[in-house]
């Protein structure tokens, strides 16, 4: 596993982190060389070779490649050492920023520094906890059933030093990276560690089978090439998911020139919000697509109550009032997406308690759906609408000072007032700066004081 | 070959680790829409029956076949799922299939390597249960087997490929490594098994998102409240009839689906009027729906970028035939609108291509508009 996304201007501290993690990576190979310097070149050439092109098949699952030179690197390292292990994982890495554009050469050099440390340090702990080389000069031996379960135990250490140590070093590449929490990352990362372990497996299956038929090694070519397929098309998939929501609801909004764009302005105000409280990934993601949905409900009133130019009737609004719940029905129908009905449903209550539909108060209301309520209520206001013009941007900031506390959770109009810049938070720049990102390094979509 | 209890005993210690994997493996099997399921453990039961002796293949179709019992006594079966009986006859036609395959390698009078042995099993195993699946599909759907088969053989050969190697890498470490190699292998496996599941549960999520927001945009218009989904149903069965592969089937419904998105919300005048459609439009920059916007853009009566597929002609004929059908037995769906589609594809569609289409919605029972 390793980060991926290459930055035009990368941060000051990844480029001292990438530059450190390089040396310290360089410096061990060669104070160790003498003691773990590989056997058989012919055969370590051959399995770095493809490495190289594993590497650069690898899928990509959010901030996060699956190298497929992982197993490679276990079988490097079970055969020849950790110095075998680390000139594989190296070499592939390289490769990926050589051959392919989608790496900078920093990000590179830390992805290749970090994993040439992890496979240094597993292979080390391996040997420490008794684990043996399968292969010598000349002589390969593979793993007997009289081995186990002797084996067991650094068989197991080197798996999860290579799975934790792995994702711990490229959570803490990208926190410093895209300047997010580490903790965050942190969590995101561990998600991937089962699938980090079985991939320690199948190296371990692949060292047994390269020192019992060396040939036998071309087996492994369909379990992997079909994982690694199912997963880009669950990646492309994943990727087209929010692009269709947009287009839909745009679609629907469309018919109105009133509410044209609003969900996707909410969404974007949202996610800015979202990141100046220090939310995390997963949230912020939640509130793009809630954002998105928020008004969902409404399309079942009728275009006369929704474009009604003077004041609605008590049964008008009583039908305008329903729409959070219809939204919320309306979502809490797509099982993935049920978790949101609760912010749809919220995003007009109020925190003085004088929203509706429930009439919650303060923090009864989740917090997704104060930051909603607040974003929502600077479009509107700040959109021409059947009823009234559009405020100016500083006219409609004064009102949510003025209603912090009454109608809006203070915590969340301090947290716009910081994202808060005329050429990012008015309807117009925002749509300029189109689909926000929920990690993005981008300066202009993270807004600033 | 011994019969007595401590042989017996022996074989139940191998058997029963293959046959825990087993249970493993089919406890994790991922269900699909269509009411079978996706499982791995077949890479294992072909490879456990070339490195075990005949008490232990005896035992291992055992645990094999109980194992199914176990998976529909302890786990809840979605609506669609298939009985426990026919679930268990499936697996033992598979056990017979690599008693018969064994059988022939046993009579050959060439010496294979084992890992040679294990691909074929494996292939006769994860084949039989393959053909015994669609024979069932195809009963039960009454669609032509042939065409079941073709389809699914295309989709399925390069896991079916995955599950064969692993089963000979099986047949390659256990002579070494014993039951503990089987740790490994079950890892393979599950990777495996996790990456089909997580596409498979996105591909689910997907679907219901467009469906929800497809009928909430067509709640503004009373006249036509479920057309999309009931377009989809119809054009799914007619891609059906015609033996169009799952891919297909998929991509007409989503076309129908979605056929109508720039029209939603429109009077019935504002939509007659439009000589043109757009939904294509819409969803232009959607690429998981890439192969969806050519059907969709012929639906629209636009040109097309690139060449203009057969295939996607007789879905984009099959996507128009159904709405004006739809259009037909929903008096309140404005049927004007739906003409138009119509006559935009029939444009494009040759008369074979119409008469192919036109055919497979009547076998279904259709009544269906003149199509010109």
């Amino acid at each position: 596993m390793s980060g991926v996304s290459k930055s035009p201007s990368l941060p000051r501290p990844f480029v001292a982190l990438g530059i450190s993690t390089v040396s310290l990576a360089v410096v061990l190979i060669l104070v160790l060389w003498s003691t773990l310097a590989p056997a058989m070149w012919a055969f370590l050439i051959l399995i770095g070779l493809l490495a190289v092109i594993s590497e650069n098949f690898a899928p990509v699952i959010g901030n996060y490649a699956i190298s497929l030179a992982m197993p490679l690197a276990v079988c490097a390292m079970l055969l020849q050492g950790p110095s075998a292990a680390a000139l594989v994982a190296g070499a592939s890495v390289l490769s990926a920023w050589t051959f392919s554009s989608r790496r900078g050469l920093v990000v590179s050099a830390y992805n290749m520094g970090q994993l040439i440390l992890v496979s240094l340090a597993a292979g080390w702990f391996y040997l420490r906890l008794g684990g043996r080389l399968l292969a010598t000069a000349s002589v390969t031996s593979p793993f007997y059933a009289g081995d186990f379960p002797r084996v067991l135990l650094p068989l197991f250490g080197l798996a999860i030093a290579l799975a934790v140590g792995n994702a711990a070093m490229t959570a803490l590449g990208i926190a410093v990276l895209h300047r997010v929490r580490l903790r965050d990352t942190l969590e995101s990362a561990i998600t991937h560690v089962p699938s980090l372990l079985a991939l320690v497996a199948v190296g371990i299956l692949m060292a047994q089978v390269t020192a019992t038929r060396f040939v036998a090694l071309i087996l492994f070519i369909f379990p992997l090439v079909v994982a690694r397929d199912l997963y880009q098309r669950y990646r492309s998939l994943k990727d087209a998911y929010t692009d269709t929501i947009r287009s839909l609801v745009g679609a629907i909004e469309a018919k109105d020139p009133y509410t044209r764009g609003h969900s996707e302005r909410v969404a974007a105000f949202a996610v800015e919000i979202g990141h100046a409280m220090s939310l995390d990934a997963k949230s912020c993601e939640k509130l793009e697509t809630a954002g998105l949905l928020h008004d969902l409900g409404k399309i079942a009133l009728p275009r006369s109550i929704l474009t009604k130019p003077g004041r609605l009737t008590p049964a008008e609004l009583s039908l305008m009032r329903d729409h959070p719940e219809a939204g919320a029905a309306m979502v809490n129908r797509i099982p993935s997406l049920s978790e949101l009905s609760e912010y749809v449903v919220q995003h007009h209550e109020r925190y003085s308690g004088s929203g509706y539909p429930s009439g919650n108060v303060g923090a009864d209301v989740h917090l997704l759906s104060r930051i909603l309520t607040v974003a929502d209520a600077y479009d509107a206001m700040t959109s021409n609408r059947a009823y009234r013009a559009a405020m100016t941007c500083e006219c409609a900031r004064r009102v949510l000072l003025e209603e912090s506390g009454a109608q809006f959770d203070p915590a969340v109009v301090a947290a716009f007032q910081r994202t808060w810049r005329d050429e990012v938070a008015s309807p117009e720049a925002i749509s300029v700066i189109g689909k926000p990102g929920t990690q993005s390094p981008e300066p202009a979509a993270s807004g600033g004081a | 070959m011994s019969w007595s209890i401590g042989a017996l005993v022996d074989a139940w210690g191998v058997a029963v680790v293959f046959g825990g994997c087993i249970v493993l493996l089919d406890w994790f099997d991922v269900s699909l829409p269509r009411g079978d399921s996706f499982g791995v453990s077949g890479a294992l039961i072909s490879s456990g029956f070339l490195v075990l002796d005949s008490q232990g293949r005896v035992l291992l179709g055992l645990v094999a076949l109980s194992s199914v019992v176990v998976l529909y006594t302890l786990r809840h079966r979605g609506a669609g799922a298939l009985t426990l009986e026919v679930s268990i006859g499936i697996r033992a036609l598979a056990i017979a299939g690599l008693w018969a395959s064994l059988l022939l390698v046993q009579l050959s009078a060439i010496n294979f390597s084992d890992a040679i042995v294990a691909i074929f099993m494996a292939s006769a195993y994860l084949g039989t249960e393959l053909i015994a699946t669609q024979t069932r599909l195809a009963a039960s759907t009454k669609r032509p087997l042939g065409r079941l088969l073709r389809g699914n053989i295309t989709r399925q050969t390069p896991i079916i490929a995955a599950q064969v190697s692993v089963s000979a890498l099986v047949v390659i470490t256990y002579p070494t490594m014993g039951a503990y190699g089987l740790v490994p292998v079950v890892a393979v496996l599950l990777l495996i098994r996790q990456s089909y599941a997580v596409l498979l549960q996105m591909r689910e999520t997907y679907r219901t998102t467009v469906e929800v927001l497809v009928e909430a945009a067509e709640g503004q218009d009373d006249r036509l409240r479920g057309h999309a989904d009931r377009t989809a149903h119809i054009a799914r069965e007619i891609c059906m009839r015609l033996g169009f592969s799952p891919s297909h089937v998929e991509r007409a419904s989503y076309a129908a689906l979605l056929h109508d998105v720039d029209a939603i919300a429109l009077s019935d005048e504002e939509r007659d009027s439009q000589a043109t459609g757009s939904s294509s439009l819409v969803l232009q920059d959607v690429e998981f729906l890439a192969d969806v916007i050519p059907i969709m853009e012929l639906c629209d009566g636009r040109e097309v970028a690139g060449s203009v597929r057969e295939i996607d002609v007789h879905i984009a004929m099959a996507v128009a035939l159904a709405g004006e059908i739809d259009a037909l037995r929903f008096d309140s769906v404005a049927q004007a609108h739906h003409g138009s589609v119509l006559r935009r594809v029939s444009v494009a569609a040759s008369s074979s291509v119409k008469a192919r289409v036109v055919a497979a919605a009547l076998e279904l029972g259709y009544r269906i508009p003149a199509v010109s």
